[in-house]
């Protein structure tokens, strides 16, 4: 097995270190992108780059706002909880 | 509402569509000729199952270990090839030998006796090796260079096996990932075999 393969392989046998940070919260990106992806690509009756691109951003987006407004509405409330 | 048939397709191939779709994320949209659906989904299934294995490592496929049910259903909807990784994760025997060294072991210490077994077995422990107690009783977790093994004390013997252990943040993530890949597969292979049960009963006119 060539030294790369060695590499990629063995780069999927330990954790990576995620520590308990705001930055870590950056992994739901990627996430929500193959959310907004895969449910377009069911949806969409006829599948263009240009629509598609666009439909799939339009809820890439969403789901983001939403997530961002979720956070700071329940921030919120731990802080009138906690003061 | 009057119904035509636009394409004949037997029952049969609703369920070759919807097994195509488990093996191979979007080869249930691939014979139905949708192809660029077909690999926008092949491609972003995999990313993100890729990406769930590179954060948490082979560890957080756990068809075997304690994870709630939910986690190991979410994520047996992946293609199969997951069961390689779940396999190799949930630890495989190595060796055994006489339980000579559980007193050590009780104490946290890594005995040079059980160096020597594991050197024996063409496997080098370096100078930092760790040993901790494991989630179970009975049994320890070895770390050295990169690499992890489970020491159980089975039947009065101690039976070394690989280990992948993941805990916190890369394992939630980890198992999110690899869950939500499963899922969203799930959605596909549905999602195919209703495409494909629409073109058999089209409405007239439609």
């Amino acid at each position: 097995m060539s030294l790369i393969a060695t590499y990629i392989m063995a780069s999927f046998t330990a954790p990576e270190n995620i520590g308990t940070t705001a930055q870590s919260m950056l992994w739901l990106l990627p996430l929500v992108a193959a959310i907004a992806v895969i449910y377009k690509a069911t949806k969409v009756q006829t599948i263009t780059a240009d629509k598609f691109t666009k439909e799939a951003l339009v809820l890439f987006g969403s789901i983001i706002v939403f997530i961002i407004v979720a956070a700071l509405t329940l921030h919120a409330l731990a802080w009138l909880i906690t003061e | 509402m009057a119904h035509r048939r636009q394409q004949s397709y037997p029952p049969p191939f609703l369920l070759l569509v919807a097994v195509a779709g488990w093996l191979l994320p979007g080869a249930g949209y691939f014979l139905l000729g949708e192809k660029k659906r077909a690999i926008i989904i092949f491609v972003t299934i995999t990313l993100t199952l890729c990406t769930g294995l590179y954060i948490g490592s082979i560890g957080v496929i756990d068809f075997e270990g304690p994870s709630a049910l939910y986690v190991k259903a979410a994520q047996i909807m992946n293609p199969p090839i997951v069961l390689i990784p779940g396999y190799h994760a949930a630890g495989r025997l190595l060796f055994k030998i006489a339980s000579e060294f559980q007193d050590d072991l009780d104490s946290d210490t890594l005995p040079d006796g059980l160096r020597q077994e594991f050197r024996n077995k063409g496997i080098q422990l370096g100078q930092d090796a760790t040993i901790s107690t494991g989630q179970r009783p009975n049994e320890w977790l070895i770390g050295s260079n990169k690499r992890s093994y489970m020491v159980r004390e089975e039947n009065n013997w101690l039976k070394i096996y690989t280990a992948y252990p993941v805990y916190g943040w890369p394992n939630e993530i980890g198992q999110i990932y690899t869950m939500t890949s499963g899922l969203l597969n799930l959605l596909c292979i549905v999602n195919a075999i209703y495409m494909a049960h629409l073109r058999r009963t089209e409405p007239a006119g439609g």
